[in-house]
This record gives structure tokens, sequence and C-alpha cells, in this order.
């Protein structure tokens, strides 16, 4: 299996991550490199997954790690994991780039999965499942679509409802039953490795 | 349910019921309900602790949403472009340690170090000033003494003669009737610092009044008033001796300078 570099990006210590971008605050652009070589490609499969255009993911890249260089001190690693952290800037911005250029709809349109079996992927699927327990092929398709559309997308139950052509009732049901089934897993998987 | 869910779009901020809530929570979470939405759970949580509880559960499971994401190697272009923005954004906040240069203060700290030094400096040389002022006060009171006495038509002048020591010496004494004369003095011999000139004035029995210290004034002639414990009148002559630098009771050293009165 090909490792993308010795420090997988989801096992490092929260002290080490305040670390680095306590000096990326600081100013310090070894730091700021260190970073973005670790995270870039992170950052930017979530911002494709969000966008589904490259040159549009570009800019979500770009303007995240901008965002990352003018303000670090934001990041507070007693809340949670650095990998978390981008993750969920760079989902929330491509969002609001969605929805400043209105183009929700039309990228929650193609909802195909972009699969690549290359070994880096390989290798992040092993190092994301041993870290983070939790798989959305568990639940009904119906059910990971709707809660696909809301999260990585943005849309509200009456657009999804919209899109799919389905009662705004069918829709937060879906959602609701899928993350509940999702919570369960989680925590029937937190009780195995606690016991 | 069928009942709840059909109502649920009208979310009065007053009635919204947990059922209602409930389903709302999981776009909550994931912080993608509409703005009159997301304020109505909001106000709901407030009240309703079992509702909080559910939406606490769910915190993981959006964390955990964030990494069902196949991973895509970025393109170099997009590297480069990440790699290029130190040099060229501009922080939005000042930095503790910008280009990598030590700063000892902030621009609001640097500027009221600047004014209190400023204002410190002012003082010093105000008060510098009033000492000066002060020095030249007295300077002008004692020339203005001098032209006084010079002018007097009753001023007596008296040269006095040199001795060895100070052999290139000249001095004159002026004096009135009064207890004030002027000892001009040029030519006489630098001194040690613990040395000065005594003035000595002579009593017909020979004994000696003191007439005051003083040192020479480098080229320049040197002014020494005198004040006499006597009139004037009462002495028949001066002389001048080397002393220690506070004066003595009476000559003990060389004397330098001598007349009659």
């Amino acid at each position: 299996m090909k490792r993308k570099n010795s420090n997988s990006m989801l096992r490092t210590e929260p002290a080490e991550e305040q670390r680095l971008m306590a000096r990326i605050a600081a100013g310090d652009q070894e730091a700021f490199r260190a970073l973005y070589e670790r995270y870039v490609d992170l950052v930017y499969s979530m911002a494709l997954k969000v966008m589904r255009d490259p040159a549009a993911a570009e800019d979500v890249v770009q303007d995240v790690f901008l965002r990352i260089w003018q303000r670090a001190d934001r990041f507070d690693a007693s809340r949670g994991r650095l990998a978390t952290w981008l993750l969920s800037v760079a989902r929330n911005r491509a969002i609001d780039l969605l929805r400043r250029d209105k183009r929700q709809r039309t990228v929650a349109n193609a909802l195909d999965e972009a699969r690549d079996d290359s070994a880096l992927v390989a290798h992040w699927y092993a190092e994301r499942d041993a870290f983070v327990h939790l798989s959305l092929d568990i639940l009904p398709p119906e059910q990971r679509q709707c809660i696909e559309l809301a999260f990585f997308y943005g849309l509200s139950h009456n657009d999804i409802a919209e899109m799919l052509q389905l009662p705004l009732g069918t829709v937060k049901s879906r959602i609701r039953l899928g993350m509940q089934k999702l919570q369960a897993a989680l925590q029937a998987e937190q009780s195995e490795r606690g016991s | 349910m069928t009942d709840a869910l059909r109502h649920s779009n009208q979310h009065d901020a007053q009635t919204l019921s947990c059922e209602e809530c409930a389903f709302l929570l999981p776009l909550f979470v994931m912080g993608t309900l509409t703005q009159e939405e997301q304020g109505t759970v909001e106000r709901h949580l407030e009240e309703c602790k079992a509702c909080r509880a559910e939406a606490q559960r769910y915190a993981p499971v959006a964390e955990a949403l964030l990494y069902q994401i196949p991973l895509v190697r970025a393109p170099e272009s997009v590297r480069q472009k990440v790699a290029c923005i130190p040099e060229q954004a501009e922080p939005l906040k000042p930095r503790p340690f910008p280009s990598r240069q030590l700063r000892l203060f902030s621009w609001k700290e640097a500027w009221a170090v600047a004014a209190t030094l400023a204002l410190l400096l002012l003082a010093v040389w105000n008060v510098y000033l009033l000492t000066r002022w002060q020095t030249v006060q007295r300077q002008l009171a004692a020339q203005q003494e001098i032209i006084r006495l010079l002018t007097n038509p009753e001023l007596h002048a008296v040269p006095l003669q040199p001795d060895e020591p100070a052999r290139g010496a000249r001095a004159v004494l002026y004096y009135l009737d009064e207890q004030t004369g002027l000892l001009i003095v040029e030519g006489l011999p630098p001194l040690d610092p613990n040395r000065a000139y005594q003035l000595w004035l002579i009593r017909p029995d020979g004994k000696r009044d003191n007439g005051g210290v003083f040192r020479p004034a480098g080229d320049q002639p040197t002014v020494h008033t005198v004040v006499t414990p006597a009139p004037w009148h009462i002495y028949t002559g001066v002389g001048v001796t080397i002393e220690p630098a506070t004066g003595s009771p009476g000559p003990t050293g060389p004397r330098v300078l001598h007349g009659g009165l």
C-alpha cells in the first residue's frame, strides 16, 4: 500500500496540531507549507465533492487556505481534529459558493460518486475507517441520497423534495431515519471499542 | 405523525413541538436549515432539554459524514496557488512575529511609549532651561553690580604687584568706601582641583581678614567680588596666596599678588 507521507493526516496529536496552527497564526510560512502539503488533497476532495467542477473546486481550496493563513488562530484543538475542522471549513465555503452562484441544484443532480481505485484512495479509506467508524453504505440508497443532498450540497427539505419529486414529509422521514441509523451504528462501534 | 409532518412547515416559534423539532434536528446539526427554521429550532432547544440531548447525539454523525468523501489528489496548479498565498495575502490581523522579525510592541503601544518619552524629554529640557535661566539671572545681577561699581566716580583702583609664582599675572583691585570691591585678575597659573587663590585684607596690626577664594577662569580675566568684613579705609594692604580650595583661616601658601591701599 502506497502511503502519501510518513505522517498520515488523521494520526496527528491534538497538541501537535495546535502548535502547527499557532505557528501559522504567527506568520510561519514553513508551518503553512507543512499544513497544505498534508491536507491539500483532503480539502480539494471535499471541494470537488461539493462543487463537482475542478476549476470551482480549485477556487474553493485557494479560498480555504487563504482564510487559514489569515486566521489560523481560530482553530481550537480541544474542539476536534484539524482534519475535521478543515473539512468543515471547506464544505461550508463550497456550499456558500454554490448558493451564491445558485448552482446547488445543478451540481446536486449528479450524485454519482467519483470512484478512484488508486493506491492513494485505498490508503485514505483504510486510514479513514480506522478513525471514523461510519459508512454511508449501511443506509438504504434513498436515505443515503437525501442525507448526501442535504449535507454535501446544503439543500433544504423543500429543495430535496422538489428535486426528487417527493413529499416533504417523506424527505424529512428519510433523513431522520438515516441519521438515527448512522448514530446507532456509531454508538455501537464506540461501545465495541470500549469493551 | 403524518399530520405532524404535513403541518411541520408551519414553524411557529411559539408552538414548535418536539416531534416537529425532531425532523429538523438532522439538518440543524448539518447547518443546512433555512434561516427561519434555524432560528425556530434554536429557540426550541433553549427550552427543551430532550431535544438538546438528541441534537448532541447527532453531532458525531455530522462529523463522521465529513469523511465520507472519495480522496482525490489535488492538481499541481492548486498546490502552486496555495503555495503563493503567504507571499500575496495580507494578514487580517496584526501578527506577533511578522516577516520573522521580532516586534516588541504593537503600534498602539509604540505610540504610547513614544509619546511618554517625548513628554519626559520635554520635562527634562524645561528643567534644564529653567536652571540656565536662573544662572543667567545671577550672572546678569553680578554684571550689573560690576557696572554700578565701575561707573562710580569715587571708585578707587589699586594695581597689584605679582610675586614669583605668578610673574605674568596682572591684577587691579577696585573698591569704594563701602565694603564691596572687585578684584580683576589675568594670567594667574591654573591650580590643582583641591587648591584656590585667596584674597587677604591686611589691617594695620598685621592681622589678615579673609577676602574670599576664587579660581582662575581659564584664559578669561577673573572677576572676584570682594565683600570686606570692615570698611576699606581700615585696611592698609591686600595680598593673594595659594590656599586649600575651601579657604584657610590664615595665609599658609605662597603669595602671588600684593598691593598697598
